[in-house]
């Protein structure tokens, strides 16, 4: 087991962060400056802040659980060049090598699939590839919790909808670890970065408004934000993106690869992938309110 | 009754929050319920709903807070227990790995008392002493171990009927008790259909349909294979459930499938139906389809009996309204099944592609009820397939190592899990035959499920990809290509996730259609091209 790679905005080393929950796919920690970092096993569920153990990431979280028997509260990782270790009161620390760890970024892949796009599309090709999306994400099944059935997040999320504010104001709007809200705002961004010329670039005025609202969400949320901020959605965002540009505007050429981009979006999370997708289709189909790069 | 709780500084990953939702919202009397962070826009939210305010002052992004809104008191108090109990459970559970170490049932029952279920997997020739141990304890009792002689059973499910308990089993793997899975069972919404099964898998592809059709279950109860079928057990224990289903409040349809019962017992089980006073769907794999009667509807395959459980839950009164709504005004399916067209389409796209030589169906699979749904329908429509699972003896399988033909093969079987983990749970097994069946110059078509849900192997799709790549190049280099077909049994609160399963199948260019019935379809019609000598 070693560290393979440290997302391209995880905290500087060395630092301690506490351990926070143990899910089956992550092991999720908080840092001192509020936002998680999350421990993964393989390279799709990467992020921006997130550490990607190559090997072993079952042991690991086994271990995770162990360290959390006390109640979590006392089981915390610490970063540095040499190792990640994980300690605990009455549990023998494990420490995993990290210094041959490279840095995950996607904004090089992301920066090029954006000038593929503006040089390609037109924006009845944009609506189609929104269209295509939408379609893969109806094959789903329904979802009652979330912003999308007929449940209170949905009515109040339609209500969100026509406020001025929105999309600003849905930050930590929501279910889930990750609220909805910031889901939706990361598939909204990684999309108008890309319409807008490359990672970072859509939407400067609600990229402002966002950076001043983070402390209205989850730690989860914050990490997630974070990184779409900075234009480094996560993995599974970065990937669809790029697969819509490897669709090209007719939408053949690898369409099968954006379906399965768009299949393993819907597996991420209870919602998240599912409110993302909302949020990415959205900023296809619409004119981006903040501007319009295209 | 508004009722708001608080848990500070607390972290559940979403999917926990999302079932702890569903869990609350299925407890009754509860209109609605709410599980999330207390962030500023949430909180605001429920202060719009109606929520007491003065309770959500001062929450913040790190709190967890619980909203229920009940009919009453009783309800309220009810929802928030279980919510809070059930994030206790969840902390203790991580904190002992989700398991509590104990030597006997006497020790797991001193431990803990309230327990009603006993779970019994141990080697076939323990398993009676132990299931007799627990009945006499009070406890249902669900038999996960195979090679229990007939006498036992026959004895147990006796003993089990005299005490009013669920004898499940033996050789039961798959039970949903109280929205709880047991052994192999997947993450299903609940809601108001019940489920007597005499076949694991089949029980899996129905309550995973149920679940995307957005119903959901009461109660998943397995019978074990030989409950229904054979006449000296009678269907002890299906009689039993479908009685404990018509008694409970929360069921409103039931649904019974199993494999072809024996006369008599099916007489029982249909008149036990009859009685019980409320809808129901029956399928029985490989038998002939009754015509409906005023409250039973009988399916013809396992998605269509999920289908129509589903609208008689929805409030179909009677088989023959739930059939009308399968399509909407427009006459498309309600539901986004592949029609017949779309599937003949499929299949020419993909024969258009076959080599010379490339002729014969070669089904792969790891569930038992679904490789039985396969090869009934490829062998009436092929005019005969061969298989380890065959009840004609002309077309059983003399070496299940060695395909001629049109096959089908149950790689769940006995013949090869004898000392070997159930492919289920170890899929290294099928990948290596499906790797053999694509070197085949004679193969046209390769026809695979995949089941996920605890049990299975924590990456089932994943574990197949290098054999699909190694036999689709191998069908490549001659020439020819390989499609691959497949379901994935499964929901998207499966450990697994049901969509990332789906894109890894199809990033390798297999065809992954939404049930075991439409996939055997697309598979059977390439085979049919196939033997015209491809679509070209």
């Amino acid at each position: 087991m070693t560290v393979g790679a440290i997302g391209c905005l995880a905290p500087r080393a060395p630092w301690t962060a506490s351990l926070a929950w143990v899910a089956s796919r992550a092991v999720a920690l908080i840092h001192a400056d509020g936002a998680a970092v999350a421990i993964i096993g393989d390279v799709r569920d990467m992020d921006a802040r997130a550490i990607l153990l190559d090997g072993g990431f079952a042991d690991f979280r086994a271990a995770a659980l162990e360290a959390s028997a006390g109640g979590g509260a006392a089981a915390s990782v610490r970063l540095d060049e040499a190792a990640l270790t994980l300690s605990a009161g009455g549990v023998d620390p494990l420490a995993v090598p990290a210094d041959g760890a490279t840095r995950w970024d996607p904004r090089p892949g992301l920066a090029k699939a954006a000038a593929s796009l503006a040089a390609d599309w037109d924006r009845a090709a944009l609506a189609a590839a929104a269209d295509a999306i939408a379609a893969t994400v109806a094959e789903g099944p329904a979802d009652e919790v979330s912003v999308h059935g007929g449940g209170p997040f949905a009515a109040a999320f339609a209500r969100l909808r026509g406020d001025e504010s929105f999309p600003a104001n849905i930050v930590g709007f929501g279910p889930g670890s990750t609220p909805a809200g910031d889901d939706w705002l990361a598939g909204y961004l990684a999309a108008g970065d890309l319409l807008a010329g490359g990672p970072g670039e859509a939407w400067p005025e609600l990229r402002a408004a966002l950076a001043t609202a983070l402390g209205r969400t989850t730690p989860a949320g914050r990490a997630l934000l974070a990184g779409a901020l900075a234009g480094a959605p996560p993995a599974y965002l970065a990937d669809l993106a790029q697969e819509l540009v490897g669709a090209g505007r007719s939408l053949g050429g690898t369409a099968a690869g954006l379906r399965g981009a768009v299949r393993a979006a819907l597996g991420k999370g209870a919602s998240s992938g599912r409110d993302a997708l909302a949020g990415f289709v959205e900023a296809l189909r619409h004119r981006p309110k903040y501007g319009d790069a295209l | 009754m508004k009722r708001i709780t608080v848990k500070r500084g607390a972290y559940y990953d979403s999917v926990f929050l999302m079932l702890a939702t569903r869990g609350l919202k299925g407890i009754a009397g509860v209109r609605d319920a709410i599980v999330a962070m207390a962030t500023p826009m949430n909180v605001e939210l429920l202060g719009d709903m109606g929520f007491p305010s003065a309770e959500l002052d001062g929450l913040g992004p790190n709190d967890l807070v619980v909203a229920v809104d009940a009919e009453g008191d009783q309800a309220a108090e009810a929802a928030v227990k279980e919510a809070f109990e059930s994030l206790t459970k969840k902390k203790a559970a991580e904190a002992a790995g989700g398991v509590a170490k104990v030597g006997s049932l006497s020790a797991a029952l001193a431990r803990d008392p309230d327990a009603n279920v006993a779970v019994i997997s141990v080697p076939g020739a323990y398993a009676a002493r132990e299931a007799r141990k627990a009945l006499e304890a009070g406890l249902h009792t669900m038999v996960f171990s195979d090679n229990v002689s007939l006498e036992d059973e026959i004895a147990l499910k006796k003993l089990a009927v005299s005490k009013g308990l669920l004898m499940m089993g033996p050789d039961c793997g798959t039970a949903i008790v109280n929205g709880k899975p047991l052994c192999f069972a997947n993450v299903v919404r609940r809601g108001p259909i019940g489920v007597v099964a005499a076949s694991g898998t089949g029980l899996q592809e129905t309550t995973c349909l149920i679940d995307r059709y957005g119903s959901g279950i009461s109660q998943a109860i397995g019978t074990g294979g030989r409950d229904m079928k054979n006449a000296a057990v009678g269907g002890m224990t299906s009689l039993l459930a479908i009685e404990a289903l018509a008694a409970d409040p929360a069921t409103r349809v039931i649904l019974v499938v199993g494999k072809p019962p024996a006369p008599e017992v099916a007489a029982k089980v249909v008149a036990a139906l009859r009685a019980s006073g409320k809808p129901a769907v029956a399928y029985f794999l490989g038998a002939p389809v009754p015509a409906d009667e005023a409250t039973i509807a009988y399916a013809s395959d396992l998605e269509e009996a999920a289908l129509l459980a589903t609208l008689l839950a929805d409030g179909s009164n009677d088989p023959a309204t739930a059939r009308t709504r399968i399509r909407d005004d427009s006459g498309n399916d309600r539901y986004n099944r592949p029609s017949k067209r779309a599937i003949e389409a499929i299949a020419v796209a993909e024969a258009e592609r076959l080599g010379e030589g490339q002729r014969f169906l070669r089904g792969l699979y790891t569930g038992g009820t679904l490789c039985d749904e396969a090869l009934f329908l490829a062998h009436a429509a092929l005019g005969g397939v061969r298989s380890n699972n065959q009840t004609d003896p002309a077309w059983t399988m003399a070496d299940p190592l060695r395909t001629e033909g049109h096959a089908v093969i149950d790689l769940g079987d006995d013949y090869f899990t004898a000392g070997k983990p159930h492919p289920m749970i170890d899929p290294a097994a099928r990948a290596e035959r499906l790797e053999k069946e694509g070197s085949d110059p004679e193969t046209a078509v390769v026809l695979i499920d995949v089941v996920l849900g605890y049990g299975s192997h924590d990456d089932p799709a994943g574990a197949c990809v290098p054999a699909i790549r190694a036999a689709k190049a191998a069908a490549a280099a001659r020439g020819g290509y390989l499609p691959v077909i497949a379901s994935v049994t499964g929901t998207p609160a499966d450990p697994q996730g049901y969509s990332g399963q789906v894109a890894a199948l199809e990033a390798e260019g297999v065809v992954v259609m939404p049930s075991n019935y439409r996939a055997a379809l697309v598979a059977v019609e390439i085979a049919r091209i196939a033997a015209k000598g491809g679509a070209r």
